[in-house]
C-alpha cells in the first residue's frame, strides 16, 4: 500500500480517537509524572466534588461521580493536553438556579431533569464541535486569558479564606459580599484551622522548592491532616471532611420525552455556554505556558461527548476546573492520562478508603488551594503586557476586574468584546506615511516629513482599504491639501494595502478626481495582485487610469516627474528628487 | 584514511571478509570489542547489550525504555572507536550509526540461505532444520530492530554503498571490489568528515550521560557546543536544565550545553 494511504488512515483515526494524537508520546516517564499528578489531582477534587455537587443541589456524591467520568472523556476526546474537567463552581450554580424552581433541589425529580439537562448540554456542545465552532476561542486573546486566570486565582483563593481561617462566614459567589463576610467573622479566627492551614502551606511551599518533583500538594496535605491529628484540632472546632460512600458511578438514563426536553433545552443551553467558555479559556490559560496549540473544535466535541457520557453515569454538567486543571500542570502532568489516573484513583479512593477521608482537614486543602492559586497568576506575562502595550493592558486590567466583580463568563464576554473593539479601531485606522527617497540608497523609500517638494508627494498606506478605514484615509489626502496647497500630484505607495473593497476602490477614484480638478493627478505603486483585481473588476482601474499604475516608486518617479509641468518647480532651488535634478541638468544653458 | 562498516547476516562470511579488509589496509578489524566497551564503561551487562542492539523492542521496552539506554551507551563507545580512523567495523547495527557519514563506505553482504544453512550446521552441529528455524528468525529480528528504531530496513540496497552477493563472487573477488572502491576519493577521511564524526562522537558521548535519566533523549553538537533535547514539563525546566548541565560537566569537548524541553507531541 501506498505511503501517503496510510498516512491519510493514521490521520482518520488521529482525528476520530484524537487521543491517538499524544499516543505515542506515551512512556515511562511520562506515565510516571501523570501518576503523581492523577494522584494529587483525585485527593484535590475530594472535596472539590462534595462541595460542587452541594452548590448545584445534590447529593454529594453526584459530585465525585462527575469528577470521575467527565474528566476521563474529556480528556480522551479534547484537544487540552492537560485541562480537567469535572465539577465546576460556576455550572454547579447555574444548573441550581435554573431548576431549583422547577423541583426541590436534591430530590429524585431533582435529580433527574439534572441529568437530562447534563446530556442536553453535551449534545449542544457536541454539535457545536462539529459545526467548527471551535473558531470562537480564537477571539479569546492572550491578554484576556492572563487577566482572566488572575482574577479567578484570586476567586479561588477568596473562597479559601474562610476554611483557612476556620470562620464560619457564610460562601457567597460574590467577591466583595465573600469579603465582607470574611471581615464579619474576622474576630473569630479558629487558630487551630490556622495553624493546619498555616503548616500545610508551609510544607507545599518547601516541597516545591525542595523536591519540586515529588507530589508536594499530597504530603503537605498529609502533614497537614497529622498537624491537625497532634493539635486535636477537631474537638478545637476545625472541619474535617465528610466520610463518603462506597461505591462507583450508578447507570442513569436522562428523560427523552418530548416535553422533559421541550422545558429542558433552553435551560441547557447556557450551561453548554458557559462550560465552553470556561473549558476554552482554562485550557488556552494552560497552553500559554505549556506552549500547546489548542483545536477549539475538538475541545468543544470533547466537552460535550464527556457530558453525553455523563448523563448515563449519573453526573451533572462538569467543565474545565481551573484549580484541578492548575495543579494539574504544576504536578508535572504530561499527557491525558493524567485525567484518567486521576479518575482510576478517585475510583479506589471510593472504593477502599472512602471512610479515611474523614480524616482530612478542611483547612489543609484551604491550605494547599492557596498555593495553586498564587501559580495560576502569571506575573511574568502581567508585566510583559503592561510594558508592552497600553490597549492590551486595559483588556487584561477590565477582564480581571470584572472576573472579580461580575460573572465568569462576563468577564470573558467583557475581554472579547474590548479586543474585537481595539482590534476594529485599529484596522479602521491604517496607518498612513510620507515618503521621501533615501539620499543614501538609492532606489529606497524612507518615512519623512520633509517638505522640500511643492509638488509632488509621496504616501504609503499600511493596512486595508476598507469601508471602516476609509474615512481615516480621506481624512489624511485631504490634510495634505490644506497644509500644503500646492502639493495636488501624489503616489500611493500600495505595497501595504492588503485589500480593498468597493468603498475604498471608490475612495481611490473619488481622490483621483478631485486631484485632476486641483490640476494634479493621483498616481498608484507596488498594488498586490488582490487588491489590483479588485480595482479591474469593478471598473476602477479604468476611472484611475492603467497609465497611472506602476510597479515600484522609482519606476512611477521616473515616468511622472518628467512630464510635471507646475510653476512651482520652475522656482526650486533643491530638488527632492534625482529625477528633478537630472531634468535641471538637461536644461539648456 | 578511511572506515569500512560491513553488515551481514550470520554466517555470510562477512567477518572472512572484514577480516582480508583489515589486513590488506593495515586497519583494525573489530565487532564484539565494541559490546565490551560499552559495557565496561557503562557497566552493563553484555548480553544486555547484544540483546538491545539485535532484538527488536518489545511492547514493554517502549515503556522501559531499555532498549533506548543500551543503545545510547553501544554508540557512544562506537563512536568513540570511529574517531580513531582506520577501521572495519562488521559487528551489528553499524550501517545504522553512520548513515549520515558520506564518506564512510557502507557494504552489505549477501549469501544464499542454503549456504549459510550448511555453515551453521557444521558450526554449531545442529539439523538443517534447527539451523533454518534460527537462521530466518535471526534475520528477521534485526530487520525489526532496524525498522524499529530507525525506520530502516537492513534488507533496503539504498543504505549501502555497495551490496556484494558472495555466492556469485567468492570471498576473494568481494575483499577486491571493497579495496578498490576504498581508494576512490569519495571514501577517505577528509577533514570535514572528522570533524563530522568528532561531533556525532561529542553527541554520542553526552547523550549515553543523560540517557539513565532522561531516556529519550536527542543530542546535537557542533564545535563543542551541544544542543539537547529531552522530553519533559515546561513546569521543570530550570530542574532539567540544571540536571543536564550537572551530567554533561565530565563529558570531553563541551564547551556549552543549550536545553530545549520538549513538552509534547502531538501527531495529526
Amino acid at each position: 500500500m501506498a505511503p501517503g494511504n496510510n498516512q491519510n488512515k493514521a490521520s482518520l483515526r488521529r482525528k476520530i480517537f484524537p487521543f491517538l494524537r499524544w499516543w505515542n508520546f506515551v512512556g515511562w516517564d511520562t506515565v510516571r509524572s501523570d501518576l503523581m499528578a492523577g494522584l494529587t489531582g483525585a485527593i484535590i477534587v475530594l472535596p472539590q466534588g462534595v462541595a460542587f455537587a452541594m452548590i448545584a443541589g445534590l447529593p454529594m456524591e453526584y459530585g465525585l461521580y462527575t469528577a470521575i467520568v467527565v474528566p476521563l472523556v474529556a480528556a480522551l476526546f479534547g484537544s487540552s493536553l492537560h485541562l480537567i474537567s469535572g465539577p465546576t463552581t460556576a455550572i454547579s450554580i447555574v444548573i441550581f438556579s435554573s431548576l431549583s424552581p422547577v423541583a426541590a433541589p436534591g430530590s429524585e425529580e431533582y435529580i433527574q431533569l439534572v441529568i437530562t439537562l447534563t446530556f442536553l448540554a453535551g449534545v449542544f456542545q457536541f454539535i457545536f464541535g462539529l459545526a467548527r465552532m471551535g473558531i470562537l476561542v480564537n477571539f479569546v486573546s492572550h491578554s484576556v486569558v492572563v487577566g482572566f486566570t488572575a482574577g479567578a486565582a484570586i476567586l479561588i483563593a477568596t473562597s479559601q479564606i474562610k476554611h483557612v481561617f476556620g470562620i464560619p462566614a457564610a460562601g457567597s459567589h460574590s467577591f466583595f459580599s465573600a469579603w465582607m463576610n470574611i471581615g464579619q467573622e474576622i474576630s473569630h479566627i479558629n487558630k487551630y484551622a490556622l495553624t493546619v492551614a498555616a503548616g500545610t502551606l508551609a510544607c507545599a511551599v518547601g516541597f516545591k522548592i525542595i523536591r519540586p518533583r515529588w507530589p508536594g500538594l499530597l504530603f503537605a496535605m498529609i502533614i497537614g491532616s497529622l498537624i491537625a491529628e497532634f493539635l486535636n484540632a477537631e474537638s478545637n472546632g476545625v472541619r474535617l471532611m465528610e466520610s463518603l460512600p462506597r461505591h462507583l458511578p450508578p447507570v442513569s438514563m436522562p428523560d427523552f420525552s418530548l416535553a422533559a426536553i421541550r422545558e429542558l433545552a433552553p435551560k441547557a443551553f447556557p450551561v453548554a455556554l458557559i462550560g465552553l467558555i470556561e473549558a476554552l479559556s482554562i485550557a488556552r490559560s494552560i497552553a500559554a505556558h505549556s506552549r500547546q496549540m489548542i483545536d477549539g473544535n475538538q475541545e468543544f466535541i470533547g466537552q460535550g461527548l464527556s457530558n453525553i457520557c455523563g448523563s448515563f453515569f449519573s453526573c451533572y454538567a462538569g467543565s474545565g476546573s481551573f484549580t484541578r486543571s492548575g495543579i494539574n500542570y504544576h504536578t508535572g502532568a504530561m499527557t491525558p492520562l493524567s485525567a484518567v489516573f486521576s479518575a482510576v484513583f478517585l475510583s479506589l479512593i471510593l472504593l477502599l478508603i472512602a471512610p479515611i477521608t474523614e480524616f482530612l482537614p478542611i483547612p489543609a486543602m484551604g491550605g494547599v488551594i492557596l498555593l495553586v492559586a498564587f501559580n495560576l497568576i502569571d506575573f511574568h506575562h502581567i508585566r510583559v503586557i503592561v510594558k508592552t502595550s497600553k490597549q492590551e493592558a486595559a483588556i487584561l486590567l477590565t477582564t480581571f476586574a470584572a472576573t472579580l466583580f461580575f460573572d465568569l463568563e462576563f468577564a470573558i464576554y467583557a475581554g472579547v468584546l474590548m479586543s474585537l473593539f481595539l482590534y476594529l479601531s485599529r484596522t479602521a485606522h491604517p496607518e498612513v506615511i510620507n515618503l521621501v527617497p533615501d539620499t543614501n540608497n538609492i532606489g529606497r523609500f524612507i518615512p519623512s516629513e520633509d517638505s522640500r517638494c511643492p509638488a509632488f508627494k509621496i504616501v504609503r498606506i499600511d493596512g486595508s482599504l476598507f469601508f471602516g478605514a476609509v474615512n481615516h484615509v480621506v481624512e489624511f489626502l485631504q490634510a495634505i491639501d490644506k497644509n500644503l496647497p500646492c502639493k495636488c500630484n501624489l503616489l500611493i505607495s500600495a505595497c501595504g494595502i492588503n485589500f480593498i473593497d468597493v468603498t475604498g476602490a471608490e475612495m481611490l477614484v473619488n481622490e483621483a478626481r478631485r486631484r485632476r480638478g486641483l490640476r494634479g493627478d493621483l498616481y498608484i505603486c507596488g498594488l498586490k495582485q488582490n487588491a489590483r483585481n479588485v480595482l479591474k473588476r469593478g471598473g476602477y482601474l479604468d476611472k484611475i487610469g492603467e497609465d497611472h499604475i506602476f510597479v515600484t516608486e522609482m519606476d512611477a518617479l521616473s515616468h511622472i516627474l518628467p512630464t510635471l509641468e507646475n510653476p512651482e518647480c520652475r522656482a526650486c532651488k533643491s530638488p527632492l528628487y534625482n529625477e528633478c535634478r537630472k531634468k535641471e541638468e538637461e536644461k539648456p544653458l | 584514511m578511511s572506515i569500512v562498516t560491513i553488515s551481514r547476516g550470520s554466517y555470510s562470511r562477512g567477518k572472512e571478509i572484514a577480516e582480508r579488509v583489515a589486513e590488506s589496509m593495515g586497519y583494525e578489524c573489530i565487532s564484539r570489542e565494541i559490546i565490551l566497551e560499552a559495557s565496561e564503561q557503562f557497566n552493563i551487562p553484555e548480553i544486555k547489550l547484544i540483546r538491545a542492539i539485535h532484538d527488536a523492542p518489545s511492547v514493554l521496552d517502549r515503556f522501559t525504555y531499555g532498549k533506548e539506554r543500551y543503545i545510547a551507551f553501544f554508540r557512544a563507545a562506537l563512536f568513540r572507536r570511529l574517531q580513531k580512523d582506520n577501521l572495519v567495523y562488521h559487528g551489528l547495527a553499524g550501517h545504522a550509526f553512520v548513515q549520515k557519514i558520506p564518506n564512510i563506505l557502507k557494504v552489505r553482504i549477501i549469501a544464499n540461505l542454503d549456504d549459510r544453512i550448511k555453515e551453521e550446521m557444521k558450526r554449531e552441529n545442529i539439523s538443517a532444520d534447527q539451523a533454518r528455524h534460527i537462521l530466518v528468525k535471526d534475520d528477521a529480528e534485526r530487520r525489526k530492530w532496524s525498522m524499529a528504531l530507525y525506520g530502516l530496513d537492513t534488507w533496503d540496497q539504498r543504505f549501502y554503498d555497495m551490496t556484494l552477493h558472495i555466492e556469485t563472487m567468492g570471498i576473494d573477488d568481494a575483499v577486491s571490489n571493497i579495496l578498490h572502491l576504498l581508494k576512490r576519493p569519495c571514501f577517505q577521511t577528509t577533514p570535514q568528515v572528522r570533524e563530522q564524526i568528532d561531533n556525532l562522537s561529542l553527541s554520542a558521548q553526552v547523550a549515553a550521560a543523560l540517557v539513565r535519566e532522561f531516556p529519550k533523549v536527542t543530542v546535537d553538537s557542533g564545535k563543542g557546543i551541544v544542543f539537547v533535547s529531552v522530553r519533559g514539563s515546561l513546569v521543570d525546566e530550570k530542574r532539567i536544565t540544571e540536571k543536564v548541565g550537572f551530567l554533561t560537566r565530565e563529558v570531553k569537548g563541551v564547551k556549552k550545553v543549550n536545553v530545549n524541553i520538549i513538552p509534547h507531541l502531538i501527531e495529526y
